[in-house]
């Protein structure tokens, strides 16, 4: 079976699976409500919404007086609770726990209540309730996002016993949908002053309360209005570094709060406004946040001023500007006349000031955005990467995005370090990709670039079209050498037809050493497979030279290469002793000579942490398994089949006699069957071929004595 | 006539400017597009779905709840790759379908049992059934994305998030892995 057919197969079956109920669907869809998606502004280059995985949780505790005297009238609320991550949510308890109200004290927090009656619930309940909607929401992610809980209650006691309860309770909350939290109590007293700051921000006293503390404990250059708008996980940072410098008497803080050494939102702020020339009272900035990107992390600051919307990535350590990106929303005057896409790139290229020879990658691609026809046009100067968008009416530049790419660091988590640090840039690389493919850059089209990290170590992505085929190359981005390579070719399935030629196995072998440029006697591990496609002849050729793996197809009539595939591994951390050292360990731990092995097959893989080569071998009737240490080359697990009856291949009849045999029997020729697979089964108790064809509305299947070419059974069917 | 939408699904880009017409009306309330939308993607929504959830009754739960998304936010949709659009919403609620289930070990579906599917033939159950049991995560979520949606192996690595060259390695280990259990079941 091909790859194709288990492909084929495959979405046979999903189709076959899938629900196919429109009229249901339909029935449940009433009035579009436009609910918020999750889903974070994307730009060109970022990935898809994450998996949540962290959050830190910020308990407030309070026990004042103020504000307290009509509710204690009435007797019936007796604990203020408060929730803000950038939602802000106000519960009233009484003094059973129960809720008696739950506002929203912002937008985004209508939206979290959305759908919800909490009067009357428990507590626990409701807490329940409102983090589930937070994390339904997005509104708690992987960035190190805070939630705020303040209590406030006359009792101290109680307050402090309630504390520890909704601790508890959130924390396992998230613990239960895998999110980790750290937590900073505080104690404080509730005043005038601040509830008049909460009715005046639009933000809940707790909320109020960590800024007025930050304030206190600051060096004078934070006030109170700076803070408002910063998020819950920005305030908590900053109350991290004061905590750890002990500035800060009345607070405490358990857990990890990781982030207290970077520049603050209020200097990225003014980083991204300088660079911007835009000046802070003209500017409305609507979002500060942090983000990890490239390796490291930055303040997404997002700004409006005039017509411009403005989004600027500032290193959180440095204060670089690492990317920018402004968009003008000009509305689009109606149809016109498309542009096309030289006349794209050449805006593009004016408003960098760079002429076409002076970049690489150069593409232009159409795309339609918010209702407007577009044309993205990449390139890359050096490390520096280019995003446009242009008009596809006007040739105007709709937005533009511009991002540095620093030279190679170490990799994060104890990656492969790329030594020296270089970086040979993309131009490099694009070279290193065509050469290997043994082409010039005006031989091709569609030609792509991007940069990126893999476990550490940094790698170019080529691809370029020449043809109808297409190349994939990943180039290693310190020394350009080609980690692996994809070819494929497109063009019809007609191929030769079944009564063609037929290369044999050698000459397909020769054919694929000659395309990797591998001579015969450095190649180990060679396996080479015959198999039918629709009706073409094709051979399949797996080898190893090194420590690169080889795949290729190459037709079993013409002898052309349809695909290959390589892939270069990486030497493992530790030693690593190869294919070849693993082959002989395996062939000494049996007993066998390396040239009394046949079927010989080296597989390298990692299992829980370990490289390890599995190799697999014939000798005479028996089959043999072994895991090798890919280390020690000491032998793991060993798998030992005797098949008493087994005919090695040499011995079997081989597949075009067992086909003949088929078709014969059947009264069907050659010419006239289509989609024939012959397998051969010779490890059987009775080895045999299984051989399968369809002709004239029939299906065949049959069964051929692999000693004699008899045939053992047979079945047929409407096809 | 299969074979034939395969190749076309796998030469994308004409494709996904029809996806993104009808996301534009369904954006403007068209039903009619919503169904199209339904005929062409389910496939892929499904196999993303089951690609996560390993069981038919919940798969079909997020693929319907999906284009429920598509329905209400469509609107919402800016541009890029409308099938990457659709299927990061089925990531999505599939995700969130996950972290709704108890950690407690699930019996495997026995998908040879499963009832009343009357496309479904029995070699599509040795064939799902070996997908949800020879294979681990990645391998069985990668092979299945490549199978249905038409997306390249990179824009497969993008909406997993993981390296190309892990996609490209897993993707062929997993059809190996496959086609030996399949023919291996084959055997008499």
């Amino acid at each position: 079976m091909t790859d194709r057919e288990l492909e084929q197969k495959l979405y046979q079956a999903l189709d076959h699976a899938a629900p196919d109920d429109l009229e249901g669907l339909l029935s449940r869809c009433g009035t579009q409500k436009g609910t918020v998606i999750p889903m974070k502004k994307q730009t060109a280059k970022r990935r898809f919404l994450p998996l949540l995985t962290a959050a830190c949780l910020v308990l407030v505790v309070a026990g004042g007086t103020f504000g307290f005297n009509q509710y204690r009238q009435s007797g019936a609320v007796a604990s203020i609770v408060s929730l803000d991550v950038n939602p802000s949510i106000e519960l009233k308890l009484n003094s059973r726990e129960k809720v008696l109200s739950a506002t929203p004290l912002n937008d985004d927090a209508v939206l979290i209540l959305d759908g919800m009656d909490l009067t009357g619930d428990d507590l626990n309940k409701a807490m329940n309730a409102i983090i589930g909607s937070l994390l339904k929401n997005g509104y708690v992610d992987e960035l190190a996002n805070s939630i705020l809980i303040t209590v406030e209650d006359a009792d101290a006691q109680r307050a402090a016993a309630l504390q520890q309860k909704l601790n508890d309770e959130a924390s396992a909350i998230l613990a239960g949908a895998s999110v980790s939290g750290a937590v900073l109590t505080q104690t404080l007293e509730n005043s005038a002053q601040l509830q008049q700051q909460t009715q005046e921000y639009g933000i809940s006293t707790g909320k109020a309360a960590l800024i007025q503390a930050i304030v206190a404990a600051g060096d004078g250059t934070q006030t109170f209005e700076s803070l408002v708008g910063l998020s819950i996980n920005e305030l908590n940072l900053l109350s991290s570094g004061l905590v750890q410098s002990g500035a800060a008497a009345t607070l405490t803080a358990t857990g990890s709060a990781s982030q207290s050494a970077y520049i603050g939102a209020e200097a990225a702020k003014s980083a991204a406004l300088s660079a911007a020339g835009v000046s802070a009272s003209a500017a409305t900035v609507y979002k500060t946040d942090f983000d990890y990107e490239d390796g490291r992390m930055v303040y997404e600051v997002e700004f409006r001023a005039g017509q411009t919307e403005y989004e600027y990535d500032i290193d959180a350590v440095t204060g670089d500007v690492v990317a920018y990106q402004q968009k003008v929303r000009a509305a689009q005057s109606g149809q016109g006349t498309d542009i096309g896409a030289e006349a794209a790139k050449s805006a593009a290229l004016g408003h960098a000031g760079l002429s076409a020879s002076a970049v690489t990658g150069l593409t232009a691609r159409q795309d339609y955005d918010d209702g407007l026809f577009l044309y993205e046009v990449e390139f890359w100067k050096g490390t520096t990467e280019y995003d446009y968008e242009i008009d596809g009416y006007s040739a105007a530049v709709v937005s533009h995005e511009v991002k540095t790419h620093t030279g190679v660091t170490a990799g994060n988590s104890g990656g492969v370090s790329t030594g020296g640090g270089t970086d040979i840039g993309a131009d490099a690389a694009k070279a290193a990709a065509l050469s290997a493919a043994g082409l010039s850059e005006s031989q091709v089209t569609r030609l792509r670039v991007e940069r990126g990290y893999d476990d550490g170590r940094l790698e170019y992505d080529v691809e370029f079209w020449s043809g109808t085929t297409e190349y994939d190359y990943e180039i290693d981005g310190a020394t350009g050498a080609v980690l692996s390579s994809d070819i494929e070719r497109g063009g019809s399935q007609s191929g030769s037809s079944a009564s063609g030629t037929d290369i044999g196995a050698a000459a397909a072998k020769s054919a694929a050493f000659a395309a990797a440029g591998v001579a015969a006697g450095d190649a180990s591990a060679v396996k080479v497979e015959r198999d039918y496609d629709g009706g073409r002849l094709k051979y399949e050729v797996e080898f190893w030279s090194g420590t690169t793996e080889y795949d290729y197809e190459i037709d079993g009539t013409t002898g052309a290469v349809l695909s290959s595939d390589t892939e270069t591994h990486a030497a493992a951390a530790g030693t690593d002793i190869g294919a070849e050292a693993a082959k002989s360990a395996a062939f000494a731990a049996a007993g066998v000579s390396a040239s009394g092995a046949s079927s010989v097959r080296v597989e390298r893989d990692y299992d829980d942490g370990r490289l390890e080569y599995e190799v697999e071998f014939w000798s005479g009737t028996t089959e043999y398994d072994y895991t090798i240490d890919g280390a020690t080359g000491s032998v793991l697990k060993q798998e030992r089949e005797d098949h008493p009856n087994a005919l090695s291949p040499s011995q079997a009849v081989g597949t075009e006699a067992a086909l003949a045999a088929a078709l014969s029997h059947a009264g069907v020729s050659q010419s006239n069957a289509y989609e024939i697979e012959v397998e051969p089964e010779l490890d059987e108790r009775t080895p045999h071929y299984e051989v399968q064809f369809k002709s004239g509305g029939m299906e065949y299947e049959y069964k051929i004595d692999a000693a004699t070419g008899g045939v053992l059974s047979y079945e047929s069917e409407w096809d | 006539m299969l074979f034939l939408t395969l190749l076309q699904a796998e030469n994308a880009p004409e494709r996904d400017d029809e996806l993104k017409e009808l996301l534009a009306q369904v954006a403007a309330g068209d039903r009619d597009a919503l169904g199209e939308l339904y005929r062409r993607t389910r496939t892929a929504v499904y196999g993303l779905a089951l690609s996560y959830l390993k069981r038919q009754g919940d798969a079909e739960d997020v693929t319907q709840n999906t284009f429920l998304r598509v329905w209400d936010c469509a609107g919402q949709y800016r541009g890029g790759r409308a099938m990457s659009w659709l299927l990061t919403i089925a990531r999505n609620l599939s995700l969130m379908a996950l972290r709704g289930r108890k950690e407690e070990d699930l019996p495997a579906e026995d998908w040879l049992a499963l009832p009343d599917r009357p496309a479904l033939t029995h070699e599509d159950r040795h064939v799902l059934s070996a997908v949800l049991s020879a294979l681990e995560e990645r391998e069985r979520r990668i092979v299945l994305l490549h199978a249905v949606t038409g997306l390249k192996h990179r824009e497969i690595a993008a909406l997993l998030e993981l390296p190309l060259s892990t996609v490209l390695s897993k993707y062929h280990r997993a059809l190996k892995k496959l086609r030996a259990q399949l023919e291996g079941d084959e055997t008499p």
